[in-house]
């Protein structure tokens, strides 16, 4: 054990010199140290709150202090966000457009916005646009074209082109259109050509194409349709019951909470196909109440607050759901189902917008206000064991120490296991932790002090030493009876153990 | 664990050695230069060759090692200090010294002589604690609300010697001194750590204090990846490395005589070894404290819980290259003698080192002279045991052997004793006669 091995190697050290004088040593050729001393050394020396545990841990667990000192834990789910490149994606543009008159009116191409949509102005944002000029004449062909609906400072697209005597078709570059304004009356688009021979006349083209290499915008506005986007439903862990085996713990006020950043400039409502609650014994509850029934409509962006984000938030508490009553039913998971739906009422008077950074995220997370009690709670764990090394002990008295702060009394017991077979049990009886004495302010008043010794003679440290798991069973009981106390942040359970131990010859 | 053991029982098993060697103070015939006397002058004239010499010695203050190696047969013995536990001082010291002369040459020319000389020495010296023995013997469960003095000071070192040596005859005194080219072969070696283990009585915290932290220094002898990890490559005796870790030391002497009376005062080995080549300082914090893991520490941690591993961490020692010195044995020794008789006389000598106090040897020693022979029988007292020596010295022609031993039952059965000192002397001397050891109008 690696105690008697720092302690051999320091005396080794010291005691070279005195096999120095041996007479025999040319017949050595082993030196056996006596290890059969035995060693005290501390184990485990953990003070922990309840912030220290929510810290040292990766679970979706966190707790929030009160200013009073007084402690909720929050369970949370992934946030779910929705951008508008989810809802609007790019148009990868690839199919030309033929333009089959001096004057001519194309719909804009975006397939991907909903089919009652109404685009009012739309901001190019990196997009190119390109034509192809022909014509059979065999002189030099001027043409102007123009979008008078894209703009730029005041003034519609307008180009010139000339195709020169000789050729049949002129292929333009690529003109950048990030930043011009598109301004649109019933979704289209019309584009203007004159096409004028060397002596001025006028004449229509062969051919006249003209190819967006994509369409996206960095602002659209306009009204997009009434449009459902399902999120999702997720679980939550609520680990306080996750190894519950009887008994109770009641949260008072409990709340799910749902809140929602919005940046999309229009409205939303979330409608609440479900909320339900699983219990440990696999027991399902919906949740009821007002919200479910009705929905919420999410605040949203006016047209005068481009780029800002709105926040909003919907609690269901005891007082507007049955969530009082299915939460002490031993929660283990929350699963949510909700739709959010934009233009609900699909008014096309409203109108709204869309910047490509646009996004909503809907946060959904329990919480328990530690203000409870528990009632013959028990609950049970199972760790994995491994003593490989300690075959080198002979007997062993460990030496628990705990002070306890909390309003709970509790009743520890382990069981050593070996392949399934329990072995040994740690404590002769339950080892209890007193409770601590507090008052309703959070002082503690004193500590729930225990100490206890645990000796393993040697007829019983091979049951512990052979076993490859413990099975841990804890009682925890509100010595005040069913009357919820609060739990503060300077609560603290002090949990010490140390260890004698003698090793075998 | 046993392996580190082991390695250090073969380093040693080559290089028991001297100290005290009292019998050598009072030589009245010596026809070589004296390594403990270095103003005493040789007796004959010309030249001296002096052969392969060695003279070791062990000491120890506490319980013979005999008491607590024990042999269990077929070459394994096992470290128990049950049977010696109350054997054992508060502090308690090793010193164990190999003096290998392996080949010098003196000339002595009337009133001057001159030597020139080179050796390997080697030696350990250890102070360890009562408490030190305690906690390996019975752990710190007994110990919990004290303080255990685990405090401790080790020192395993071997070097080069070439001396140049003067001795100067003014009249009834001689003068002598010897300068030694010193190079270092290889150190392990501490400083004193004062060193405290308190087990605290509410889990058994523990608490290692040391006011400057544990420190120990190596030249190329250790390997330390950790207190799980180390190995010990200790040379002893090596023939290379004649120009590494160099420093100088100094003999000086005075040696007297005058009819009846003679006496001697020596101040040995003044001086360091510098420490240079491949050296290495390991350091600990002054405080180091153990108070178990913590849980919390594991709770998003897959890892299992080691404790194995936590209180090596704590102990870990920190390594760095550091040039360091040590001491390369300061002793004194003094003589003073009556010549009762042509063939008897007494000599009462005491030697002491810097290492330890309590090592320190006081002696009687009887002188019987039969023409060029002396046959010395000593009494003395080392570490607190009485001891029988015997010594002679013997020529025949330009032959001189001297053989001295300072406890015989310590030579005998070393692993009961705790003084034992041996050496030996060859010499072929080419000059003058030898005059006789004492005229008789000295006597007179």
């Amino acid at each position: 054990m690696a105690f008697s091995h720092a302690f051999k190697f320091f005396i080794a050290i010291a005691l070279l010199g005195l096999l120095g004088s041996c007479t025999d040593l040319t017949e050595v050729s082993e030196i056996e140290t006596d290890s059969s001393g035995e060693y005290a050394l501390p184990l485990v020396n953990t003070s922990a709150t309840i912030l220290d545990i929510a810290e040292n841990t990766s679970s979706n667990a966190s707790v929030r202090v009160d200013p009073d000192g007084r402690l909720t834990v929050l369970y949370s789910a992934e946030p779910v966000r929705r951008e508008a490149r989810d809802i609007f994606a790019p148009v990868e543009f690839g199919l030309p457009i033929l333009i089959l008159d001096t004057v001519f009116v194309v719909p804009l191409p975006v397939q991907s916005f909903p089919a009652d949509w109404v685009l009012n102005s739309a901001v190019f944002d990196n997009v190119n646009i390109r034509w192809v000029i022909g014509s059979e004449l065999q002189e030099d062909i001027t043409v102007q074209i123009s979008i008078p609906e894209v703009m730029s400072s005041g003034s519609s697209y307008q180009s010139t082109f000339v195709l020169p005597a000789g050729e049949t078709f002129l292929n333009t570059p690529d003109e950048s259109l990030d930043g011009w304004e598109l301004v649109l009356q019933n979704n289209d688009l019309t584009v203007e050509y004159t096409a004028t021979r060397p002596n001025g006349e006028r004449i229509l083209l062969d051919d006249l194409v003209f190819q967006f290499d994509r369409l996206d915008f960095s602002y659209i506005e306009g009204f997009f349709g009434r449009e459902v986007n399902p999120v999702q439903g997720n679980v939550i862990t609520v680990g306080a019951f996750s190894n519950w085996l009887s008994g109770g713990l009641w949260f008072e006020e409990p709340r799910v909470n749902i809140r929602v950043e919005n940046s999309f400039g229009f409205p939303t409502r979330a409608e609440f196909n479900q909320i339900r609650f699983t219990t440990v014994e696999d027991n399902v509850f919906d949740l009821e109440g007002e919200f479910i029934d009705n929905g919420v409509e999410f605040d949203f962006p006016s047209l005068g607050e481009v780029g800002v984000v709105k926040r909003d938030s919907f609690v269901f508490t005891p007082q507007n759901s049955n969530i009082q009553l299915v939460f002490n039913e031993r929660v283990a998971r929350v699963f949510f189902d909700i739709n959010a739906i934009g233009n609900p009422d699909n008014d096309p008077s409203i109108v709204g917008f869309i910047t490509n950074d646009s996004y909503y995220e809907v946060f959904t997370d329990v919480e328990m206000p530690l203000n409870m009690y528990a009632n013959d709670l028990l609950l049970t764990d199972t760790f994995d064991l491994d003593f490989g090394g300690f075959e080198n002990i002979d007997s062993a008295e460990f030496k628990l120490v705990t002070e306890n702060d909390f309003p709970f009394q509790l009743d520890i017991q382990g069981y050593f296991r070996s392949n399934g077979v329990t072995t040994d049990s740690l404590f002769v009886n339950p080892f209890r932790i007193e409770p601590g004495q507090v008052t309703g302010d959070g002082t503690v008043l004193s500590r729930g002090e225990t100490t206890t010794f645990i000796p393993f003679e040697p007829d019983r440290i091979e049951n512990a030493t052979s076993a490859d798991e413990m099975v841990f069973i804890v009682s925890m009981q509100s010595p005040g009876g069913e009357v919820p106390e609060w739990i503060f942040d300077n609560y603290a359970l002090d949990l010490r153990l140390g260890a004698k131990v003698r090793l075998a010859e | 664990m046993r392996k580190i053991v082991w390695l250090f029982v073969f380093c040693f098993c080559t290089n028991l050695a001297v100290a005290q060697n009292i019998n050598w103070l009072a030589w009245d015939n010596i026809r070589q230069h004296n390594p403990l006397l270095p103003a005493q002058m040789k007796q004959d004239e010309g030249f001296t060759l002096t052969l392969a010499g060695l003279g070791f010695s062990g000491t120890n203050s506490g319980p013979a090692i005999g008491d607590f190696l024990l042999d269990q047969g077929n070459g394994v013995f096992t470290l128990d200090f049950n049977n010696v536990i109350n054997d054992l001082d508060p502090r308690n010291d090793l010193q164990y010294n190999l003096d290998l002369n392996l080949a010098s040459l003196d000339l002595r020319r009337g009133s001057n002589m001159f030597s020139l000389g080179y050796g390997i020495r080697a030696r350990s010296n250890l102070a360890y604690s009562r408490d030190l023995i305690l906690l390996y013997e019975q752990g710190n469960a007994g110990f919990i609300g004290e303080s255990l003095d685990l405090s401790h000071q080790l020192e395993v070192s071997s070097f080069h010697q070439v001396h140049f040596g003067y001795v100067k005859e003014l009249g009834a005194i001689n003068l002598g001194a010897r300068v030694k080219y010193i190079a270092g072969i290889s150190d392990i070696s501490t400083p004193r750590n004062d060193l405290s283990l308190f087990t605290s009585p509410d889990i058994y915290q523990l608490s290692l204090t040391s006011p400057t932290g544990i420190t120990f220094n190596s030249t190329g002898g250790v390997d330390y990846n950790g207190l799980d990890d180390v190995t010990v490559d200790f040379d002893a005796i090596s023939f290379g490395g004649l120009t590494d870790n160099k420093s100088i030391g100094l003999d000086l002497g005075i040696y007297g005589k005058s009819n009846k009376i003679s006496y001697a005062l020596s101040a040995l080995d003044i001086g360091n070894i510098n420490w240079s080549q491949n050296s290495t300082q390991y350091s600990s914090e002054d405080t180091l404290l153990y108070e178990g893991f913590d849980l919390l520490d594991f709770l998003n941690d897959e890892n299992d819980i080691v404790v194995e591993d936590s209180l090596l961490a704590i102990l870990d020692l920190e390594e760095r290259l550091f040039q360091y010195s040590t001491g390369l044995g300061f002793r004194i020794n003094a003589m003073f003698g009556v010549d009762i008789s042509e063939v008897y006389g007494l000599a009462l000598v005491y030697s002491q080192n810097s290492f330890s106090n309590s090592l320190s040897t006081y002696g009687l020693i009887n002188k019987f002279r039969f023409g060029k022979q002396q046959l010395n029988l000593s009494l003395s007292s080392t570490a607190g045991s009485f001891n029988v020596g015997l010594g002679g010295s013997f020529s025949a022609g330009p032959l001189q052997i001297i053989l001295s031993a300072d406890n015989i039952l310590g030579v005998l059965d070393p692993d009961s004793a705790n003084y034992s000192a041996l050496r030996i002397g060859t010499s072929l001397s080419f000059g003058k006669s030898a005059q006789p050891i004492i005229e008789k109008s000295d006597l007179k």
